[in-house]
Parts: structure tokens; sequence; C-alpha cells
């Protein structure tokens, strides 16, 4: 796998605050990778020091093997994004935004503008002017003008703002298809890990200008379940013999992570059952990214 | 670059107050053209000019003049309001006239082509007004729309997109005054009378007249008034990439173009050192033959090298600070 975003030991001054403090992460050709953390956390300025909108304080950014500083322009031939909101001008037409931007590019032909929007199927209301449009039109034509130069990485920072659960299926799709089939790496920003969750192969926790954890989501996505026992010191003893499961006994509840080697939580209730263990209850608890995402902000 | 200027001029263009301010300037060179139409009291002065024989008749219409100011001399003992005005603007077109008979030019009508497109030029200030609302939002109005963002993350230079903002802002003023002045000679070729010579004959400062060639008075004219409308441009403009504020750069430049001249003169009146203020050098119409420069020390070349130090310094500081600056 070939690195395309290289962030080392990056941080970054304002107003002689430091917003964001020694980050360093790689993200690799074809990933899609959540930057997640609370509003104000320094997502959006690190996006922004990616881009090279912003000075970088310390460290040194590189996309596709390019300094961002250095040799910006270079970097940039490879990057398309939307920062914070996607601002076209008002004035213009969805079709005039597109060649206005078609026109800072070079060698992109009107096809290739005619196909983009077909692809955010804003075909219908593309002569409209922008200021009519909805939040999320105005989102869809923000991709369509990122995508404008076949960037090799793709920065969207809150993508999922204004949109509506049919729009943010699609934009997931979209996202999935792009990051497969062209090995496009793709960085997406939220403030809420349900809407990113399911798009994202990674996801990276910023609070308050640090990366506090980097979390594979296939794996992490384990099912937890909260057993309520008549001898829960009992069922965590048979639990560890039996199965080699590492559980711990919270108010009541006798709280473990089902692993991936076991189908079901049915073997460990027999287990319970056949040493004579009265069972109360069994209730899954899923999202355990997310109470993760919680406990790491939270504070 | 070419692709980039196009981008600022059809931006420029869908702006509504673009389309208010060109209105304004053909709507003000026609009322400028057709006003002397509308007010002028029947024909004073006027001359039927013949170009077979116009000293004679000339020579005729100055005795005559001579004889009615005369006769109103000698009648009466105090004369009323109205007659000695009448004696004194007798008296001035005679001096005219005269000095038209020795330098052998025939004189043009008094409402007459050149004259016209002379005095277009107070309309001048007004470009500069107009180039100023637009200057003034160039850049700032980028960064409160937040497009200024997408702009940027774009493979071209920032200096690439503040260069090509600048061009289109002089480009922009140059098309404004380029109007006021097509408009204006379209008007007058129906307004007025065209000159019989191509030489223009003005009065001085000093109450004496004088005489040039028309093509070069005017070129003087459109060279002065065009380097005027760079800089008050180029001000609005720096101002603009400075402070990211349409209304602060707008305000600012607007207040130097109406209080620029008198504060000048206020200064001048203290300090040698007011000549080298820009708003002492920014107008240069009075280096034209005829007009007086009212502040001592200031010449041409002087004005001329002032006028590009400052424009030197302000485009500098947009650069630098265009480059530099974080965009948030």
């Amino acid at each position: 796998m070939t690195t395309t975003i290289a962030i080392n030991n990056v941080g970054k001054t304002l107003n002689k605050k430091k917003v964001i403090k020694d980050l360093s992460l790689d993200v690799n050709a074809g990933e899609v990778l959540g930057l997640l953390g609370p509003n104000g956390a320094g997502k959006t300025t690190l996006i922004r020091m990616i881009v090279g909108l912003i000075e970088i304080t310390e460290g040194q950014i590189s996309v596709c093997g390019h300094d961002v500083e250095k040799e910006h322009q270079d970097a940039l031939e490879n990057i398309g994004a939307i920062v914070e909101n996607p601002e076209m001008y008002p004035f213009f037409t969805g079709q005039q935004n597109l060649d206005y931007f078609r026109r800072m590019h070079k060698g992109v032909s009107k096809e290739k503008v005619a196909e983009l929007v077909d692809f955010v199927s804003l075909s219908d209301r593309i002569n409209d002017k922008v200021k009519d449009y909805s939040l999320g039109m105005k989102q869809r034509l923000g991709i369509a003008q990122a995508l404008m130069n076949d960037p090799k990485v793709l920065i969207l920072d809150e993508p999922t703002n204004g949109l509506d659960p049919a729009g943010m299926r699609e934009l997931r799709r979209y996202i999935r298809m792009l990051a497969k089939e062209k090995n496009v790496t793709v960085i997406v920003s939220s403030h809420l890990l349900s809407e990113i969750e399911l798009m994202c192969d990674r996801i990276a926790v910023i609070k308050q200008g640090e990366l506090i954890a980097v979390e594979n989501v296939k794996e992490e996505t384990k099912e937890r379940y909260h057993f309520k026992l008549s001898d829960p010191e009992k069922a965590k003893t048979l639990l560890q013999t039996h199965f080699d499961i590492k559980s711990q006994l919270t108010d009541d509840y006798l709280v473990m992570d089902l692993p991936k080697t076991i189908p079901d939580v049915s073997g460990i209730v027999k287990l319970f059952v056949e040493n004579d263990i009265a069972i109360y209850s069994v209730e899954p608890k899923e999202h355990s990214l997310e109470d993760r995402f919680m406990h790491l902000t939270a504070g | 670059m070419i692709q980039l200027i196009i981008n600022e001029w059809k931006k420029v263009f869908s702006r509504k107050s673009n389309v208010i301010i060109m209105i304004f300037i053909v709507g003000l060179a026609a009322l400028f053209s057709f006003m002397p139409l509308i007010f002028s009291d029947e024909q004073t002065g006027d001359i039927t000019t013949n170009s077979d024989d116009w000293q004679s008749e000339v020579s005729q219409y100055v005795a005559q003049l001579e004889v009615e100011s005369e006769e109103i001399a000698s009648s009466n003992d105090e004369l009323t309001f109205d007659e000695s005005l009448t004696v004194s603007m007798n008296q001035s077109e005679i001096q005219r006239l005269r000095y038209h008979l020795v330098e052998g030019i025939e004189p043009p009508a008094a409402n007459n082509f050149y004259t016209n497109l002379v005095d277009a030029s107070s309309l001048n200030a007004l470009i500069g007004i107009f180039v100023t609302i637009i200057a003034s939002a160039m850049v700032s109005k980028e960064f409160s729309m937040g497009t200024i963002k997408l702009l940027l993350i774009r493979t071209q230079s920032r200096t690439k997109i503040l260069t090509s903002k600048y061009i289109t802002t002089i480009l922009l003023a140059f098309f404004y005054y380029g109007l006021l002045y097509l408009s204006t000679a379209i008007f007058s070729l129906v307004s007025t009378d065209i000159n019989p010579t191509s030489e223009y004959v003005f009065m001085t400062m000093s109450g004496n007249y004088d005489h040039s060639s028309f093509i070069s008075y005017f070129s003087g004219l459109v060279a002065s008034n065009l380097f005027y409308l760079v800089i008050i441009a180029t001000i609005a403009f720096t101002l603009s990439t400075l402070t990211r504020n349409t209304s602060l750069s707008l305000g600012t430049t607007l207040g130097a173009i109406f209080l620029g001249a008198g504060i000048t003169n206020f200064l001048a009146s203290k300090t040698e050192y007011a000549k080298y203020l820009i708003t002492a050098n920014w107008s240069m119409e009075k280096y034209l033959p005829g007009r007086i420069v009212s502040i001592e020390g200031l010449s041409l070349p002087f004005s001329v090298s002032v006028n590009i130090v400052y424009l030197v310094i302000f485009l500098g500081l947009s650069y630098y600070f265009f480059n530099e600056k974080d965009v948030l």
C-alpha cells in the first residue's frame, strides 16, 4: 500500500494558541479516513493545512510525495476538496460555477463537467442560480467541483451536512466506489460518528488539537453484550476458562465483547444454563465504536 | 492567465452594481452632451462659420459687439445689472475672437465638439468613484462569500490569482472611461457643431488665451485621467486585499477622493512635505497647458515618479499580504 498523505508531527499556532499539537498520521491510497472530533477540535484546521490555505507552524505534510508548502502546486494537482461549507458564487448558475472552476484547471473538457453533473444528479437544476439551491444541492455541486481534476486525494469537510438520508446513502456509495475503483484516498470529517462510520475504513479521533485514537472500523465493530445473571462472578470465570473472553462487572451487569471467532451468543447462553446460572436478561449493545468515541472525547 | 481574467470579468459582469454603473455612465454622457441644447439662451455669440471668408465675418461681429458695448456705456449713467453683464460678456468674447483673428484660427461654434469632449473629463472623478466601488470588492468579496477557499485550492498560485484580479480591475477602469468617452463622442456628434480646425483654443488660468493641437491636448488629458483611475483603483484594491473588508476599503478610498484635495492644500500651507502626498500628485490634469499648479515644488516628472513609487508600495503590500496571510 502506498501512502498518499503523510502528516508528520504537525502543529499549528493561531493567535498564540496551539490549535493542533504534534499530530502525525498516514493515509493510504484507496483508503477512506474519517476525521472525527467535536466541533472546534481542529479538524478543519488540519484540512486547511493539507490544502495549503494556512501556514503549517511545525512539522510537515506531504501529498503524493509533494510537500504542501514547498511544492504547493504539485501537491494541489492531486487534491480535490471542499473546505468548510461548499461556498459557490450565488449569482452564477451551477453550470456557470463549474465552468468557472473548469477554466482554472488545465485540460478539463466540457464533457467531463457534464459527466460530473450527471454523476452528482444535478442535471435538472444545473441551470438554476446557486442562491436558489438547497444545502444538499450545494454540497453535491461542491463534490462535482472537487472531482474536476480527477484528484488522487479527495478531502470533504463535513460532507454530510445538509444531506437527507437518501443523499447520505448516495454519498456513501459514491465515496466507497471512488476509493475502491479509482484508488482515491478520501478524507471525510464529521462530528457525528454515525454519519461517517459506514463509509470509512479508519477513523481518526481528534480532540483539542490532538490525535487521540485511530480506530479500524471493520475490526472495532465488535458486538457487546450485557448479561444480568444470578451468579456473575461464576460466569466471569467460566467465560475466561471456556472461551478465553475477558469480561467486566459493572453495576449488576456482566459486560463482554463477543470476539469474531464466536459466531453468536447462543454458545455462551448454553454454557451459563449448563452451569446452573439463571439468566435474567441478555442485552446486545451495538455501536461500541460510538461508546468509545464518547468515552474518548468526553470531558 | 487569460482564463483567470475571463473568470474575473464574468464575475464583475454578473453583478448588478456593474450594470447600474454602466447605465449611469451612458446616462451622464447623454445629459452632459444634450444639456447645452436644452439650456442655451438663444445662440449667444454664435457666428455662422463660413470657411471661405470667416475673417471678415468675425471682424464684423467683433465691431458689432464693440458698438453695442459703447452704446450701453454712453446711454446711461448707471448701468443695470443686465447691461453690465452684457458689457463684460462682450468684452471677453471680443478678446477671444481677436485671439482667433490674430492667430488665424477659425473660431468654433459656442457649443462645439472639442469643448464638449474636454469638459466631459470633469466626469472622471465620478468614474473614479465607480472604479472604487468595483475595486474595493475585488478581493474582499471572495472572503465574505467564502469562495476564496475554492480559488486558492486550485493549482494556480496566489500571485497569479491576485494578478488576474488586478488586471481585471484596471481593464474595467479603462472600460468605464472608454464607455464615458465613446458615448460622449457619439452624443456630441448629434448635439454639437464639429470644429472647423484641428486647433483647440482655451483660456488660461491667468485669463489670456492660448491654443494647441486638439489631439495633443486631448491625449494629455486622457493620459492624466487614466493615470488617476489606475491610482484610485490600486488604492481601493490594496485596501480590499489588506482589510478583506469591502465597506472599509470603499469608505477609505472615497474619503481620500473627496477630502484629499482639501487636506492636501491645508497641509501644503503648513509644510512643504505635503507635495509628497499621493493626493497632491494623483491628478495630473494640472500640468496641461493653461492650468495652474497650486502647490509649490510640483512638476510633471515629479508627480509621475511619486505616483509610481506609491503604486509600487501599494501593490507590494497587496501581494505580500495576499500570499502570506492565513485563509480562515
